[in-house]
């Protein structure tokens, strides 16, 4: 146990001495520490770099101009792995070696649950992109927010754009996990309310399968109108091309995740007919421009990176929540987040002018780069915009935005 | 940082356990299973159910899932106990894999992907967080010790000597009396029901479990170290479950040294050393840090450990 | 008449399509040393599997003590009192000379999972005295200097020995040695042949062995048994046998 133990000592004494704070000139009162934990390898390797990023780029322009309440403010870099598991002993570090007063950038539901037990024993602040509807259970303190609408509000939109086009009758096929069992109870419901139904019980497959031939036969056999198909990319072009192969003609409706380029190059024209949609951030919109360039991207008027945009407004309701509450106990930061964001106040978009407001004493009304930013009492969004969309010659076509209500 | 080497500790300690119970089945017996995340998940859900939903105290649980995990491993071996050493690797990932799926896909037992809240904890009701965490490590340090010395016990007892000599050559233990398919199965089962006493000190550890904190990769860094630490050596297991656990943990620390990796590249790197680590230990010492003994000292006093 | 100790009647057994052996009979009786000769590939080692369980036969019975044993596991085989040496031996690698002799020991208390957790004072104690029957049988065989060494480091003669040691150390009323004096140095050669000698002679004890060597053979054996090509082929003292022409013959296809 010595190598151990000197490896932790030495590592730590030079994590401490580490000069960079003393560079940025700012006051030598202690940083303050936050954690940015993000999924930077498994399933959700391909979302957390851009999270990471925004989060590391606000920081730095935000350090550069005077800190949070005069203070630098320390990010810290984790890898949730897309694990649970994983992310709990990383969440440990951060909570325990690190201290650190909020845990931002989680994507995975299973994660930002897994890592909740902790951090409401903790007291540490949670924001995240997620859309479990499981995810407010977790919470008894008010302390988590999620800038991501959750499955029931997908779902509204979905069955909204089902019945609109005459289809009342829709079965549900999804991969056996968290995200599509909830989006299955929830277009459920939300179908009913329609006056529609589901074509018998929903239906779940074990993802990650190397053949989808039973399933997309099972399905056929079912014999519906359409299907409403909740799956990822990798699970949802096999079974796509086994229910083509399987002859099945009925309508697919499904998410814009799963049919994006690598989709719409494995299938061909077989994509077109397709229905799908998704919470899209406000496209040209000032404040999603603004996000863009700061992280070195020209905007050109498509969906990109739908993710990074929430890990902006993520660390940038924290950084203002600190300095509004002019404290970093996460009950104060909490309170002083639900105000920003839901206003009413003067419209802000970034760090600096929020900071000009509290500077001057008067309130202000985030408004961010993936969405208005506000949120009820739960920390769940009240409403993000949704953009339904049909497959055109290999190309996606918007058929209508809705700004799905989560209230209702 | 406390809390922190505490928490490391804990988990390093739920590591030790798994080790030993490995090495129990492989190190001693020579017995391949590659399904050590079913043992250990099934101990989890078990325990968590026992304690939740039917309402037991903790050491309930941890009995179920003792129980439950033993009844699994001799059903296990049973499947396969006629066929040659490869077949049983084949049979215990299969097993692994099939207890994943079960877990995922019967929600009305185990809450499937949503995740099994827990909230029975080898603890005493009222103490502070830090007293919390302390208390656990200890209970866990307690597990793991006892773990050890029995363990440790029945390695250097002549019942160790009839399992070493079954891994060795199972034709000559047969011929000299010894029923080889009883031994196997115990020794599997005591592998496989201290697996699942692993499973239930984590579940009740972390508090929410889901089939995705069963995966190879606990697995594989159980695996790793036996290899590391030295099959066929309990003492040899603790070191390498502490080494490896060490290790992983210790490489996060390397994030503010190197400033000029992005958060990516910093991760990818954890992995890489401790990759590294393992192959050079397979080429250089293959027999692990603390090799097995293979000297009977003069039965004067105790049959030899190790 | 006292009851044979091991009874072959009629065995047979197919192996991969070929018929190793071949509907053989004979019997040995207590206190013989019997002789079990031929060229190679007659057959010889798989009669020994079969008469240890290692393999089942096709066909036949297998009597041990009179008692009918055919198809029983080695594990039982070797509770009725029949223990044997292998061929190309089989040492436990990386288990010392002197616990390769110790596993050899029939009851041990501490084999038990209820006795090695629950048991340390019994289990200590039969520890310390088969140690020292142990360390015996080692001195028999001139082992003792290599005790301590796992038993992988023994070059192939010593591992020989080794495999007598453990045999004796069973405490079997029969004992079935293959090729025991092969690879090893003539006048280790001879304290085998006495060491044999001496416990059928002192303790009555029984033995089948299979062996090219001829002086071992003619100064052990006071029968042997022939076979060829799985097939019992004559039966009768060393010098009687080796004048019968069909032995010649079916040695005449092998060097001498």
């Amino acid at each position: 146990m010595k190598l151990s133990r000197r490896l932790f000592i030495s590592s730590a004494a030079v994590a401490l001495t580490a000069p960079a704070y003393l560079r940025t000139g700012l006051a030598q009162s202690a940083p303050i520490v936050i954690g940015s934990m993000t999924p930077l390898t498994g399933g959700g390797g391909p979302y957390g770099p851009e999270k990471s990023d925004a989060h590391r780029a606000v920081v730095a322009e935000v350090n550069a101009n005077g800190g949070v309440m005069g203070r630098e403010v320390r990010l810290i870099s984790e890898d949730s792995e897309t694990n649970p598991e994983a992310a709990v002993r990383a969440a440990r570090k951060l909570i325990d070696a690190d201290k650190v007063s909020a845990i931002l950038g989680t994507w995975a539901s299973s994660v930002t649950l897994g890592i909740m037990p902790l951090c409401q024993e903790a007291n540490v602040l949670q924001l995240f992109s997620g859309s479990s509807d499981y995810l407010p259970d977790g919470d008894s303190k008010g302390l988590i927010f999620n800038l991501q609408p959750l499955n029931k509000a997908w779902a509204v939109a979905l069955a909204d754009l089902a019945v609109q086009r005459g289809f009342k009758e829709v079965a549900f096929a999804g991969p056996k996990n968290d995200f599509a069992a909830s989006m299955g109870e929830s277009f459920a419901a939300s179908l009913q309310a329609l006056g529609g139904s589901i074509v018998g019980e929903p239906f779940y497959y074990n993802p990650g399968q190397a053949s989808y031939r039973a399933e997309a036969e099972q399905l056929i056999r079912m014999n519906p109108p359409a299907i409403f198909m909740a799956g990822y990319v990798t699970d949802f072009i096999p079974v796509y091309r086994e229910l083509i192969r399987g002859g099945f003609t009925g309508q697919i409706i499904t998410l814009s995740f799963a049919v994006g380029p690598d989709f719409k190059d494995a299938v061909g024209s077989a994509a077109d007919g397709i229905l799908h949609g998704s919470p899209i951030p406000p496209i040209g919109k000032d404040s999603y421009d603004a996000y863009l360039k700061l992280v070195g991207i020209e905007p050109n008027g498509q969906v990109q990176n739908s993710y990074g945009c929430m890990a902006y407004d993520e660390i940038n309701l924290c950084l203002l929540g600190m300095e509004m509450a002019k404290s970093t106990v996460s009950s104060d930061v909490a309170a002083a987040i639900r105000q920003i964001a839901n206003g009413p106040g003067d419209r802000v978009t970034t760090f600096a002018e929020g900071k000009a407001l509290i500077d001057a004493g008067k309130p202000m009304n985030y408004d961010g780069a993936s969405s208005s930013a506000d949120f009820q009492e739960n920390g769940m969004l009240k409403s993000r915009d949704f953009a339904l969309y049909e497959i055109k010659d290999g190309k996606d076509e918007i058929i209508l935005t809705t700004t799905s209500d989560a209230t209702k | 940082m406390d809390a922190y080497l505490v928490a490391i500790l804990t988990t390093a300690a739920i590591y030790v356990i798994l080790a030993l119970a490995l090495n129990m089945q492989f190190g001693l017996t020579g017995l391949m299973n590659f399904g050590v995340v079913g043992f250990y998940g099934l101990g989890a859900y078990s325990s968590g159910i026992m304690t939740e939903t039917l309402g037991q105290p903790i050491v309930m649980g941890m009995l179920a899932a003792m129980i439950v995990g033993g009844t699994a491993g001799a059903l296990v071996s049973l499947l396969s106990i006629r066929l040659s050493g490869d077949f049983l690797a084949i049979v215990t990932l299969g097993f692994a894999e099939t207890m994943r799926l079960a877990f995922n896909n019967e929600d009305w037992l185990t809450r499937g992907p949503r995740g099994f809240l827990i909230m029975t904890r080898p603890v005493l009701e009222g103490l502070g967080r830090d007293a919390t965490a302390w208390f656990i490590l200890g209970v866990f340090l307690l597990v793991a010790a006892v773990v050890f010395v029995v363990f440790n016990r029945l390695a250097g007892s002549p019942f160790g000597r009839v399992l070493r000599s079954i891994r060795e050559d199972d034709l000559v233990p047969a011929t000299l009396g010894k029923n080889v398919l009883a031994y196997r199965l115990k020794a599997f089962v005591l592998g496989s029901s201290v697996m699942a006493l692993a499973g239930s000190l984590y579940a009740h550890y972390v508090q929410t479990v889901t089939p995705d904190n069963f995966t190879t990769q606990v697995a594989v860094l159980v695996w790793m170290s036996l290899i590391v630490g030295g099959a066929g050596n309990m003492k040899g297991a603790v070191l390498g479950a502490l080494v490896v656990t060490a290790i992983y943990e210790g490489t996060r620390f390397l994030a503010p040294l190197m400033e000029f990796l992005t958060p990516t590249q910093v991760s990818a790197l954890r992995f890489i050393i401790i990759g590294t680590l393992l192959i050079v230990v397979v080429r250089f010492r293959p027999e692990g840090l603390l090799p097995e003994r293979i000297v009977a000292r003069p039965a004067a006093r105790d049959p030899a450990p190790g | 008449m006292s009851v044979a100790r091991i009874e072959v009647d009629g065995l047979s057994k197919v192996l991969g399509g070929v018929t190793v052996v071949n509907n053989v009979s004979f019997q040995v009786d207590p206190g013989q040393i019997m002789g079990l000769i031929g060229p190679n590939g007659a057959g010889k080692t798989t009669m020994f599997n079969l008469i240890s369980g290692v393999l089942r036969p096709d066909a036949g019975k297998l009597r041990v003590n009179g008692r009918d044993v055919t198809g029983l596991p080695p594990y039982r085989l070797a509770r009725h009192g029949i223990v044997r040496s292998f061929q190309l031996s089989r040492e436990l690698d990386r288990l010392s000379v002197l616990d390769n002799v110790l596993l050899a020991a029939p009851s041990h208390p501490g084999e038990t999972l209820g006795g090695a957790l629950f048991r340390p004072f019994a289990v200590r104690r039969a520890e310390t005295e088969l140690t020292r029957t142990a360390r015996e049988m080692l001195a028999l065989v001139s082992l003792t200097p290599h005790e301590s060494k796992p038993a992988g480091a023994l070059s192939g003669g010593q591992k020989k020995l080794l495999e007598l040691a453990r045999a004796l150390m069973a405490g079997a009323d029969t004992i079935l040695l293959d090729e025991i004096a092969a690879g090893v140095a003539p006048h280790l050669v001879e304290e085998i042949i006495a060491i044999v000698q001496k416990l059928n002679r002192d303790l009555g004890k029984t033995f089948l062995i299979i062996e090219h060597n001829v002086g071992f053979i003619r100064a052990l054996t006071s029968r042997v048994v022939v076979m060829a090509a799985g097939e019992l082929l004559a039966e009768g003292s060393f010098d009687h046998v080796s004048r019968n022409p069909a032995v010649i013959e079916s040695y005449l296809g092998q060097a001498a």
